[in-house]
């Protein structure tokens, strides 16, 4: 993920096994703001290692500059492995900071 | 070359989404060969929808150039994905063209990341436990007995030295009265 830009999150893959389950949260730094809570998800109990995905765009795609996570549990949970969908936002700026968009002197055409 | 050309522009389309209201400015150099602002509108694609969509803004009739510059500014959020201006050259054979403003690209799809989370093996490794191995042969012990020199020493016996002058011993004679 290129650093400085805003990106979408559309959903998350983990692989683990955890026979009491586990709630994984995203904190998410967005533009000026510090990390918040940005998502609290349930991963349901396994008997043994199995693959499960949730969604991050509902009610409306998860948007951040930088993410952090962190897993907690009642018990025991094995984690090996996951992946998180993303992409770019080619030009975001909030005008609640301030900050506008503006281009170059454009010369259209050859 | 294109910034050479005198050109004059129609219409401005904007793929974004805003979470509330800003203003799209147009500047451009003529006339006067002076950039400044010549038209300006609101944008708010909440009034719409709560997500992206593409806006179209008509710019007047006498808005030309050979230079655009445009603008985005307010309160709100904007998530800017394109942008195209409708144009065309003064003078010229060609028609209305767009022109595609140069604006980052937002992919269709979604790429994927992995999370750093260290890999778990698929087989298992071993590790030795800590006991003190056994050799194959036996090793030698030297018994603690004081080993018996190969020459022999010599040893004082303890017989007074006999003086080379003659000294004077006090005998003690007892008085008799």
């Amino acid at each position: 993920m290129p650093a400085g830009r805003m990106n979408q999150f559309k959903d998350l893959t983990l692989h683990y096994d955890a026979p009491a389950g586990f709630t994984f949260k995203i904190y998410a730094n967005a533009g000026a703001a510090g990390a918040t809570l940005a998502r609290t998800l349930t991963f349901p109990a396994s008997t043994g290692q199995r693959p499960h995905t949730l969604p991050l765009d509902n009610p409306s795609v998860l948007e951040a500059v930088l993410l952090k996570y962190r897993a907690e549990s009642t018990g025991i949970v094995r984690l090996f492995g996951g992946v998180i969908r993303w992409r770019p936002i080619g030009v975001y700026f909030d005008g609640a900071n301030g900050e506008v968009w503006e281009t170059q002197e454009l010369g259209f055409g050859i | 070359m294109a910034f050479e050309r005198l050109k004059e522009y129609r219409k401005i389309r904007v793929d974004l989404d805003t979470s509330g209201q800003m203003t799209l400015y147009v500047s451009t150099d003529l006339p006067g060969e002076d950039m400044r602002l010549r038209h300006s509108e609101a944008i708010n694609t909440e009034l719409t929808t709560t997500g992206r969509r593409v806006v179209e803004v008509r710019l007047p009739g006498n808005v030309k150039g050979r230079l655009m510059k445009l603008r985005m500014e307010g309160g709100a959020q904007v998530r800017l994905f394109g942008a195209r201006v409708l144009g065309r050259v003064l003078g010229g054979t060609e028609g209305w063209n767009w022109y595609v403003v140069p604006i980052e690209a937002t992919p269709e799809l979604f790429a994927t990341a992995r999370l750093p989370i260290d890999p778990t093996p698929d087989g298992f490794a071993t590790a030795q436990l800590p006991i003190e191995p056994t050799p194959d042969g036996f090793a030698e012990a030297r018994l603690p007995i004081e080993p018996t020199p190969e020459g022999w020493a010599t040893a004082g016996l303890p017989i007074r030295t006999t003086p080379d002058l003659r000294t004077w011993v006090d005998l003690p004679v007892p008085v008799v009265e």
